[in-house]
């Protein structure tokens, strides 16, 4: 844990002393792998911030002075690096999930589970470690905010650019980007880089200018950007070369991007897939399967037959591979039939999300399948692209 | 005098049914599956047997103590380690089945090219590749072969392989991948199927 030869610190920020002090005791177990520091809201969190390095910030949304959302929009200008873990009460698995699935900040709901609690420090300051580093998303910090049904006015600084949006008890009612108003405006800002946050806890419009939820917003914005990169690439006749995919490259919008282009682009994913087998297929299966297992978080990575019979696979100690593929081989079947049953073509991936961790199911050619099974703390983005990546050049390495 | 009315036994139109229902939840790959594993898991729950010579084992068929014997009834030896089985062992579920509802299940057909293509544990067993004709194929072949696993003759290991098989309706199929690997001429086969409704070789394996 040690980095530079230094200890890495982290700081725990929330109003309640007994919560704080049992959190004191208990992570005093782990001295020696981190230095605990606290603030009792976000203000002194600020000043603790602007005097230590700080390597991971924990921090409750519900604060006097200054809030968690205070705080994240501080840190969106001034240490964007630093990873955020947030706690809340009013957080359901859902909106974890969701969360989890943009690649956002981790967010831990209150009363917390010790254990599980020590578990994301470990995984958060081991991601700074190996260069993981996630700041603070515009989405992410959105979704928040209509999580916790926040009413507030949003300046966003990008890049030179400035504009608002409005929540009213966490519904985006309207917004302004200084060109733009309204959902034109909002679809625009959602999509901005780097951005600088500041919140007011008042809502300085009163009518509802916005229509569509925020996950509309979210997903349109990303679309309508990409169709613009396109165009201007058209434009420019540059072939960008196809960039490898690293987990440090991911951010949400990668992983929109990504589901957009499964969604409206079928036959020409199949295309792109056929391509990189072609250039690729000197890879071996387990030089394949290894690459899906240095996933961070990834359990186990098996290639079953569509028969259940396992044909290869990298797991971690303890898990029975031979049974997962005889299991899997049902909920892999029973997905492609409903698949079929409701007309929805060709399965991409199926997952089930479980309490700890998901298992995600992707077709190897016509005659296997992938099982990928990951802990709590996978980033499911990532694991998406890296399947979309490989199974086509798999299905050719294994001859399926 | 009231007509005589028809007794099913349960437990075969259930299967039956049950195989179908299997194909259009999980699809036939996943039921093929499944019904391969139960194969093998039936066979995991039986004891080792030797015996001392072949004919040994050819009079453990005879008098019925033998295990492949128990499973699928008495099969006949034609020489150089080929044989044949009169009866399909799903001869009766068949029809029964069929004694009310006229035909098997839709879907069956599918079953039974999926069970027919290669795949590792076809291989393993050395069943299917063309020598299923019916979904109880995928249950039958594997099972015996399971079985012959946990026999030995004077000692030494013994493999079975599927040659081919004869559908109800006398339609056969042939095991060409098996045929050429054990060498055992298809006329002989076809010519066994003539009275058959299974054929498969044995071989016992070197120590």
């Amino acid at each position: 844990m040690e980095n530079n030869g230094k200890m890495k610190n982290v700081l725990i920020v929330d109003d309640e002393k007994s919560f704080l002090l049992s959190l004191l005791q208990g992570l005093d177990a782990y001295a020696a792998d981190f230095n605990t520091l606290t603030a009792q809201n976000g203000r002194v969190a600020v000043d603790v911030l602007s005097s230590t390095k700080v390597d991971l910030v924990v921090s409750d949304l519900k604060m006097p002075e200054m809030d968690g959302f205070g705080l994240l929009a501080h840190m969106s200008k001034k240490h964007p690096n630093i990873p955020v873990i947030m706690m809340s009460a009013y957080c359901t698995p859902e909106i974890k999930a969701r969360l989890k699935s943009l690649g956002a900040f981790t967010i831990l709901e209150k009363p917390i589970d010790f254990q599980e609690f020590v578990d994301h420090i470990f995984a958060e300051l081991n991601a700074v470690s190996k260069g993981y580093i996630q700041g603070i998303t515009l989405p992410a910090f959105l979704q928040l905010v209509e999580m916790e049904k926040k009413t507030c006015t949003l300046r966003i600084g990008s890049h030179g650019r400035k504009g608002f949006l409005y929540f009213q008890e966490g519904v985006l009612i309207d917004a302004d980007n200084g060109i733009d108003e309204h959902e034109k405006a909002a679809l625009d800002m959602v999509c901005w880089d780097d951005p600088e946050i500041e919140i007011e806890s008042i809502c300085r419009r009163k009518t509802r200018n916005i229509q569509s939820p925020l996950t509309y917003i979210l997903m349109e914005g990303y679309r309508l950007r990409d169709e613009k990169m396109k165009a201007a690439e058209a434009q420019t006749s540059i072939h960008a070369q196809a960039k490898e995919v690293g987990p440090d490259s991911v951010d949400f919008g990668t992983f929109l991007k990504e589901i957009n282009a499964e969604e409206a682009a079928g036959s020409d994913n199949k295309e792109k897939t056929e391509a990189v087998t072609k250039e690729d297929k000197m890879a071996t299966t387990k030089e394949i399967l290894n690459e899906l297992a240095k996933i961070q978080s990834v359990d186990a990575v098996c290639l079953v037959a569509r028969d259940g019979f396992l044909l290869d696979s990298i797991a971690r100690t303890g898990i029975d591979t031979e049974m997962i593929g005889a299991i899997a081989s049902s909920g892999f079947g029973a997905s492609e039939s409903m698949g079929r049953q409701l007309g929805k073509g060709n399965m991409a991936i199926s997952m089930i999300e479980f309490e700890k961790g998901p298992v995600m199911l992707s077709p190897v050619g016509d005659d296997a399948f992938l099982v990928i099974i990951a802990d709590k703390d996978a980033n499911l983005g990532m694991i998406r692209l890296k399947l979309k990546k490989h199974c086509g050049e798999l299905a050719v390495a294994a001859a399926i | 005098m009231a007509e005589e009315g028809k007794i099913l036994d349960i437990a075969h139109v259930s299967f039956l049914d049950m195989i179908k229902i299997m194909i259009t939840l999980s699809g036939a790959a996943s039921a093929k599956g499944t019904l391969i594993r139960n194969a093998i898991k039936t066979a995991e729950r039986i004891s080792e047997v030797d015996y001392p010579t072949f004919e040994d084992y050819l009079a453990a068929i005879e008098n019925a103590t033998n295990p492949i014997t128990m499973i699928e009834g008495r099969a006949t030896h034609a020489g150089n380690f080929v044989f044949g089985l009169q009866y399909c062992p799903f001869g009766p579920s068949i029809k029964n089945y069929t004694q009310v509802f006229e035909k098997l299940p839709d879907g069956f057909a599918d079953f039974t090219a999926e069970f027919n293509k290669p795949s590792n544990i076809t291989d393993q067993f050395r069943v299917g590749e063309g020598a299923g004709v019916s979904p109880f194929c995928s249950v039958h072949q594997p099972m015996r072969s399971a079985f012959a696993e946990k026999i030995t003759i004077g000692g030494k290991k013994i493999k079975i392989t599927q040659l081919g098989c004869k559908a109800g309706s006398g339609k056969k199929g042939f095991a060409e991948k098996w045929l050429a690997e054990s060498g055992v001429p298809k006329e002989l086969v076809d010519k066994i199927l003539d009275n058959h409704m299974c054929c498969y070789s044995l071989k016992i394996m070197d120590a």
